[in-house]
Parts: structure tokens; sequence; C-alpha cells
């Protein structure tokens, strides 16, 4: 269980790391989204568990639609393009670089207001909820 | 059952074949359908391709969404099915390359191509759906070049009906794909995936 605190932690300091909230009271009348905080465990090929990644989302369940969000979809890239890019880069001999954005979705910009619980058991300060761009699921759609 | 082990086979004669990306060249459209080839519904068939620089960046084998009463409408339908694409992956070149040519569209039918052209209606075609008539009014903003091939060049074939080997095996040749055992020199680029490019339908199963 070390490697998923460990996991969580680092998460939770990327998500500060980041600005992807700040620090509010709940103002009267807005609605709290409660949050949960996740571990995936990845398997390496001999089966056994080779790495935490932890991941803080916000429980759409305690959300309301068209009110708390809206659309939800999640972007795909199309091989149509893959392909096209591939062409064009092989005849003019230009090099593909490739690259992995860690923490994708604390880049994006949050449109809707929302309230969410700090991540338990890794708070910072007292009781306080946060305004997050990330772990919702407009999370991905804003990165997109 | 029986599909599933026509998919594998599939697979395993197809394997060693990929796309190489490698020859300087435009951005090509091919467009053609099958005439009533679903024997319950009546629907025709669209296949099409889009070539660009010597190999296949997308392809299409599917039913086409309404009933065509004529060979020339049903090539009319692919030819709007493909435009769509065709629009779509110039501008997203344009944005990578610059270029502002219009593109490359091919068709095998005269009178889908008089039709592309000509803002005419006949007792024939005046029943055709607004969405298909997308085609003719790209044709008159010159974003597309539509041109005639003769049957035996058009390089779709491949995806939308029966062939003979030798046919087959020039049609697929022509939308880019090689043998992966050969060697990969520099600057070229393999898409060893695509080889999903020759429809299982395409093979004669």
């Amino acid at each position: 269980m070390a490697g998923v605190h460990k996991a969580n932690q680092k998460e939770v300091n990327a998500l500060w790391a980041n600005k992807t909230w700040v620090l509010v009271d709940l103002p009267p009348g807005k609605k709290l989204t409660e949050t949960q905080m996740l571990c995936e465990q990845n398997r390496g090929p001999d089966g056994n568990v080779d790495r935490y990644k932890g991941r803080l989302v916000a429980r759409t369940d305690t959300q309301t639609h068209h009110v708390d969000y809206f659309e939800v979809w999640a972007p795909v890239a199309r091989y149509y393009s893959l392909r096209a890019l591939l062409a064009h880069c092989a005849v003019s001999g230009l090099v593909i670089a490739q690259l992995d954005v860690e923490t994708a979705f604390l880049n994006g910009e949050l449109m809707e207001e929302i309230y969410i619980r700090q991540p338990q058991g890794y708070e910072r300060s007292t009781w306080l909820p946060l305004r997050p761009c990330s772990g919702t699921s407009r999370g991905q759609i804003t990165w997109g | 059952m029986v599909a599933a082990k026509t998919v594998l086979r599939y697979i395993k004669g197809s394997d060693h074949l990929g796309l190489k990306y490698a020859a300087p060249g435009e951005l090509v459209g091919y467009s053609d359908a099958d005439f009533a080839s679903d024997v319950d519904s009546r629907l025709s068939t669209t296949g099409y391709v889009i070539i660009y620089n010597g190999e296949a960046i997308g392809w299409v084998s599917k039913i086409q969404p309404t009933v065509a009463v004529s060979i020339t409408e049903t090539e009319y339908v692919a030819g709007a099915m493909v435009a769509k694409d065709a629009i779509w992956l110039r501008r997203l070149l344009g944005a990578l390359t610059g270029t502002t040519k219009p593109v490359q569209m091919r068709c095998v039918n005269q009178g889908a191509l008089a039709l592309m052209h000509h803002a005419d209606s006949s007792p024939c075609t005046k029943h055709i759906d607004t969405t298909h008539h997308f085609i003719r009014e790209k044709v008159a903003e010159k974003q597309i070049l539509m041109a005639h091939v003769p049957t035996g060049k058009m390089t779709e074939d491949a995806l939308s009906k029966l062939l003979a080997v030798p046919a087959f095996t020039t049609g697929v040749a022509a939308m880019g794909l090689y043998l992966t055992l050969q060697t990969a020199h520099a600057g070229e680029c393999w898409d060893a995936g695509a080889t999903a490019l020759c429809s299982p339908r395409g093979l004669g199963t």
C-alpha cells in the first residue's frame, strides 16, 4: 500500500503544482462535488505490479447535468490524420517527434463553475472546497 | 464462427503487406460503387480510397444510406461520400503544407460526372436527396476537380467488388500496399497496421 500512497501523493502534488485549483470557501447556494482518489495498478509482463498511477476523479453522480456539466465526449485521434501526417513527413524528409503529456488534463481551461472536495486523505489545510479543471468529465474536452 | 475464421485467414494472408509512404504525389480520391449489392435491401455499396504521396491514407467500403435507382445515381452518391472526407483532408493538408490546390477525384461513370458538373434535373435524377448534391456544390466551387477514369484504372475496385486475383493485386498495389519484407529505405515510413486496407470482402470470401 506504500506504493499506492506514494502515487496518490504524486498526483495531488502535480495538481497543486499545475495550479489546477484554488482553495476557497463554498459560496452560499453552490453545490459541492464529491471526489475520490483512485490508484491504477500497471502490471508488467510477468504479471506483477510494476507501477502505480494515482488519479483524482470528480464524482459525476454528485453533479447535475445542465447545471454542473454540459456536453461530454472524449476526443480521439483519427487514423486518416495520422496517415496524412506520416505521408507528408516521409516525403518531405521531416523528423517526427513523439511525446507523452503526463498530466495533460491539467492544462485545459474549465468553463463551468465547479466546487469540489479536496482529495480525501491528502488535504492541505482544513476542509475547503476547490475549483478544479481536472478530473471532471470536462477535463478531456478542454484539453483535446 | 465461420466469419471469425474468415477474419483470421484474412489476417494471416495479408500480414506481409504494409503501406509505404515514399513517392511525392497529389491528393487523389477514387470513388466507385457496387449497384444494389445488398440482395435483401437493394442498397448499393460505396467504395473509396484517398491516395496521398502514392499510398492510401483513407478508405471505406460501406453500404449507402439510401436506395439508388440507377448505376449513375449510386456513383453520384459514392462521389458525395468521398467528397466529405476529401475536403476535410484537403483542409488538413492545407494546414500542414500550405497548399490550396483542389482535390483530384476520379469516377468511372460518365453519367455521374455530368450530374456533378451541371445542375440539371431529369425525371431519372430529380428524386436524389439533398445531402448527395453536396458534391455538385464542391465541384462548382472548384474545391474538387472531378475526372473520368476507365474501369481498368479504378484503384478503388478492390474495395467494393469481387475481383479476380490479377485485378485485385494491381488495385492494392496502386493504393501503396507493398511487401513489408522489403528493406525500408531512409525517408520511407511504414504503416503495417494499415494492412486492413484490403477488405476481407475483396479477398473473395
